[in-house]
């Protein structure tokens, strides 16, 4: 399995290059985010999701409640997505690529505007921050 | 929502769930569910569809999951941090 590695930011936030379906994007880690399946969460733009669903790429669509830091719990939306980890150095795929169906992307749509994309564990290879 | 209200509603909802899982996934297969006040509330062969007819519900019922019939809801709740 590559190992690839990326530099944790100073504000504690922790983004890593993934491609979704046919498109890369640099998605924030959102630790809260990780579940019991060891899903792992990504923060994304809105526009980000409005996209990916426009052109059909996420399936499986879930409604399902999350809660913020607040204590605050609401509604989100999440559905299925291929995905996979960019190198940061080469840009090239590594690690394996999620089937479209078999792997998780939760996306997740709040009042906020703040919006999360999740993908199981297994898409990610080997991840490593320094 | 608030806390108490997310467990009473997820309770009612798990156990609804648990009594209609094969009737829902033998008489909806290949379509999106709503499941909330301990009920199917809409059925439709789109999530957007089956939002949709949610939304329309008066009132809006405070928790519910939208699925697809073949696949189990979740009931767990997400932390976003």
């Amino acid at each position: 399995m590559p190992q690839v590695r990326w530099q944790a930011r100073s504000d504690g936030l922790y983004w890593i290059d993934v491609a979704l379906g046919t498109r890369s994007f640099s998605l924030m880690i959102d630790l809260g985010l990780v579940d019991l399946n060891g899903r792992v969460g990504f923060s994304v733009e809105p526009a980000i999701y409005a996209q990916l669903k426009k052109a059909g790429q996420l399936k499986d669509f879930l409604q399902q409640s999350n809660r913020d830091a607040s204590g605050k719990i609401f509604s989100s939306e999440s559905g299925r997505l291929a995905a996979q980890l960019i190198d940061p150095i080469t840009f090239l795929p590594v690690g394996r690529r999620s089937a479209p169906c078999n792997e998780r992307c939760d996306w997740r749509s709040q009042s906020s505007g703040r919006r999360f994309l999740s993908s199981f564990e297994e898409v990610s290879g080997e991840l490593g921050f320094g | 929502m608030d806390q108490a209200t997310y467990d009473r509603e997820t309770a009612i909802n798990r156990k609804a769930y648990e009594q209609l899982k094969n009737q829902i996934r033998t008489e909806h297969a290949g379509k999106y569910v709503a499941l909330g006040l301990g009920k199917v509330l809409a059925v439709a062969p789109t999530f957007d569809e089956v939002k949709a007819a949610v939304d329309q519900l008066e009132p809006i019922p405070e928790h519910v999951l939208i699925f697809p019939a073949e696949m189990e809801p979740s009931f767990e709740l997400v932390y976003d941090f």
